[in-house]
């Protein structure tokens, strides 16, 4: 069956992620022989880290790559537990598994789809070596709930905050509230490094370490060059040995190139307006979808700032279609490519194999059977909005 | 340095006694009553109001200057299946606080309902004429006359609805149940026929402890709203506020069969109130607004560490 052609859709149509800047930026580069794990991504990882409040940065390949790391590195292995939550990107859970430590799915909240604090606590056991929550859709989790059950039985905090760069939550930028956040520069996010990229960040200097070391193949040199870990030169001299190298355990290579980190650096920059605009799209989408019987709208929770990498709405049972005959009339019928973030983790074939069954988490059963991704980004102009708002009424059969 | 007077709280579990107990903290030395205290925490009684030696052995122990009487059977429609208990807790348990206090010369603060009323008019005054429609009202006005008999200076406090929160999830507390509800993703029931004045349960404790500390106050006191709005309306405030859709309450134009009656219009006047504290309560849209502060923080912390115990 062949797909009908969109529209309007999530990805990078309408216009160039990029601009003249970026395409400097990468001339600029490939004048100094594109390296990587240069210069530039040293500077992008002091950049990023120092916009989220940071002190540490680690540039990666992607927010895969990042997860996996996370995880490794807070020291998770066969035998522990780490919750998370169900309503995420496979990847998220993946981190977890491939480290052979159980997937713990805790339900979310109804409101937000975050991970409700109440339903982690009541997951907690003395297996449990962490907690990789998702500021889903761009909004920060509630964090100090989430603290307050991490805290005090010595629990790591990872944040993916794949969705989230820019968010706030009490004043202050994800990736800086727990132990360890996980950023995402695919294509479809809120700034990109050429279509794949991540980045870590941490304030902890031993966690910082080991995710340096992990990335690259664990591996210690003489000249590290910001790559890898240096030699304790008091107990190890290089003597003539300067091109010795050692490999401390089994690690990666999951480092960026400086191409994609330049990019980076001019998209960084960027960052804040496309949020900004991304919240404005989001108030004109609620402005023009209100009264809609049946349609519940996004809600923000107080104290925090939503960057809307995805704008989602709720087809309650009055609604007159059902989520999957909306979706597609919006498709096939409309042009309008939405989605449906996500299929809760548990019931993919993957996870079923690993014992994990329908009703672990009813709230996100429920909630999945209504939510529906609208497209947004910072390019969606403003005929784009009047024609996704005015197709959606009508299949509403609401008054314009 | 002064000593503070002794408070007993009698129904201290109850999600009015656990605020009251918050409130009183300050300025009272108080005590916990109840049919299932931890008996292991200071100040903390088991007691069964129904049995009149273990509320007389709770006053020795105790030596209250005041007691507030909150322990009751409230919920409704299980006073209307089992009257005998009813009547047991709310009239004869009332009563034999009330004789203690006579014997000790203890204040009390009994706290009564709208219940007393048919619903029937708009706008019930202290003096207005009671005309219960169920067990549980013909039981508060029962015991509303005995204790005026027994103990001539008690004061009696009335009113149509208590909104707040528990840190527990076995009380009445109409917010918990409908936050619970919404928090699993499911919409409460809520009538768009029963208008009630409510309160919020601190600006409740606190009334309860001005009136402790007046000396000159006595017989009835309503306290709630300055308006009235149905139970639809202040569960959709209530829903919005919180974040929930507003669809997620669903209104009921008619009563379900196997609920007690309940009256339709239940605005307790309370100027009488505000005369003597200059207390200003405010209308609904107020009260609700402050009973959800208590949806804070404190309260869904309270939430998590019980979780937590529960997994050991």
């Amino acid at each position: 069956m062949s797909l009908p052609k969109a529209l309007y859709e999530l990805e990078f149509k309408h216009g160039s992620n990029y601009g003249d800047e970026e395409a400097k930026a990468i001339l600029d580069v490939l004048k100094s022989s594109a390296p990587s794990c240069g210069p530039k991504v040293k500077a992008f990882e002091e950049a990023f880290a120092a916009y989220c409040g940071c002190p540490y940065g680690l540039a990666v390949t992607s927010g895969t790559a990042g997860l996996h790391l996370a995880v490794m590195a807070a020291g998770v292995g066969p035998g522990d537990e780490v919750i998370t939550t169900p309503i995420t990107w496979i990847s998220t859970a993946n981190a977890i598994a491939a480290t052979g430590a159980s997937v713990v799915f805790a339900d979310i909240d109804p409101r937000t789809l975050n991970l409700d604090p109440e339903s982690v606590a009541s997951k907690v056991t003395e297996k449990t070596k962490a907690i990789l929550l998702v500021h889903l859709y761009g909004q920060p989790c509630d964090m100090d709930l989430l603290m307050a059950i991490a805290r005090p039985h010595g629990i790591l905090l990872i944040e993916d905050c794949a969705h989230a760069p820019g968010a706030v939550y009490k004043g202050r930028k994800t990736g800086s509230l727990g132990d360890i956040g996980v950023f995402s520069f695919h294509q479809q996010k809120n700034m990109t490094t050429l279509g794949e990229g991540g980045m870590i960040t941490t304030s902890d200097s031993q966690l910082f370490e080991r995710l340096l070391a992990l990335r690259s193949l664990a591996c210690r040199a003489y000249d590290p060059k910001g790559k890898y870990l240096g030699f304790d030169e008091a107990r190890q001299p290089m003597g003539k040995k300067y091109w010795f190298l050692d490999f401390d355990s089994i690690g990666y290579n999951f480092r960026m190139t400086d191409v994609q980190a330049a990019v980076g650096l001019v998209q960084l920059a960027k960052l804040d307006a496309w949020n900004a605009r991304r919240i404005e799209i989001a108030a004109e989408y609620t402005d023009r979808l209100s009264g809609i019987p049946g349609l519940r709208l996004p809600w923000t929770a107080p104290d925090v700032k939503h960057v809307f990498h995805i704008y989602c709405v709720w087809l309650e049972p009055e609604f007159p279609l059902t989520k999957e005959d909306f979706m597609w009339e919006m498709y096939a019928g409309r042009k309008i490519k939405v989605w449906s973030h996500y299929t809760p983790v548990y019931a993919s074939k993957a996870y079923r194999s690993l014992g994990h069954e329908p009703g672990e988490c009813p709230v996100a059963e429920k909630m999945f059977r209504q939510f529906v991704s609208l497209p947004i980004h910072p390019r969606l102009n403003p005929e784009a909005i009047d024609y996704l708002t005015r197709n959606i009424r009508e299949i509403a059969h609401a008054q314009i | 340095m002064d000593k503070k007077p002794v408070l007993l709280i009698i129904g201290g579990r109850g999600f009015l006694g656990e605020h009251l107990a918050k409130e009183a903290a300050s300025s009272w030395d108080f005590w916990v009553a109840g049919r299932w205290m931890d008996s292991a925490r200071k100040k903390s009684v088991t007691l069964d109001v129904t049995d009149a030696q273990s509320v007389q052995r709770t006053f020795v122990r105790a030596r209250p200057d005041v007691v507030v009487l909150l322990a009751a059977i409230s919920d409704i429609d299980r006073c209307e299946r089992e009257p005998d208990l009813a009547w047991d807790v709310n009239v004869k348990g009332a009563l034999n606080v009330a004789e203690a206090c006579a014997r000790t010369g203890s204040r009390l603060i009994f706290t009564s309902s709208a219940a007393v009323f048919d619903g029937k008019k708009h706008g019930y005054r202290e003096d207005d004429s009671p005309n219960p429609l169920s067990v549980y009202g013909r039981t508060k006005l029962e015991a509303e006359f005995r204790l005026a008999a027994a103990l001539p200076s008690a004061v009696i406090v009335r009113s149509a609805l208590v909104l707040g929160l528990s840190s527990r999830k076995d009380t009445n507390a109409v917010l918990n149940r409908w936050v619970e509800s919404w928090h699993a993703g499911n919409p409460v029931p809520a009538s768009t026929v029963e208008y009630r004045n409510p309160v919020d349960v601190r600006t409740l404790a606190k009334v309860i402890l001005a009136l402790a500390q007046h000396p000159e106050a006595s017989g009835i006191y309503h306290v709630g709203a300055s308006d009235a709005k149905s139970r639809c309306e202040i569960a959709c405030q209530a829903a919005t506020a919180l974040g929930y859709p507003a669809s997620w309450v669903l209104p009921q134009a008619a009563s379900p069969p196997d609920r007690a009656p309940r009256g339709l219009d239940h605005f307790l006047v309370a100027e009488r109130l505000q005369k003597i504290f200059k207390v200003s309560i405010g209308d609904t849209h107020e009260v609700v607004r402050r009973s959800l502060r208590e949806l804070t923080e404190s309260s869904l912390r309270a939430g998590i560490q019980a979780r937590l115990e529960l997994r050991g």
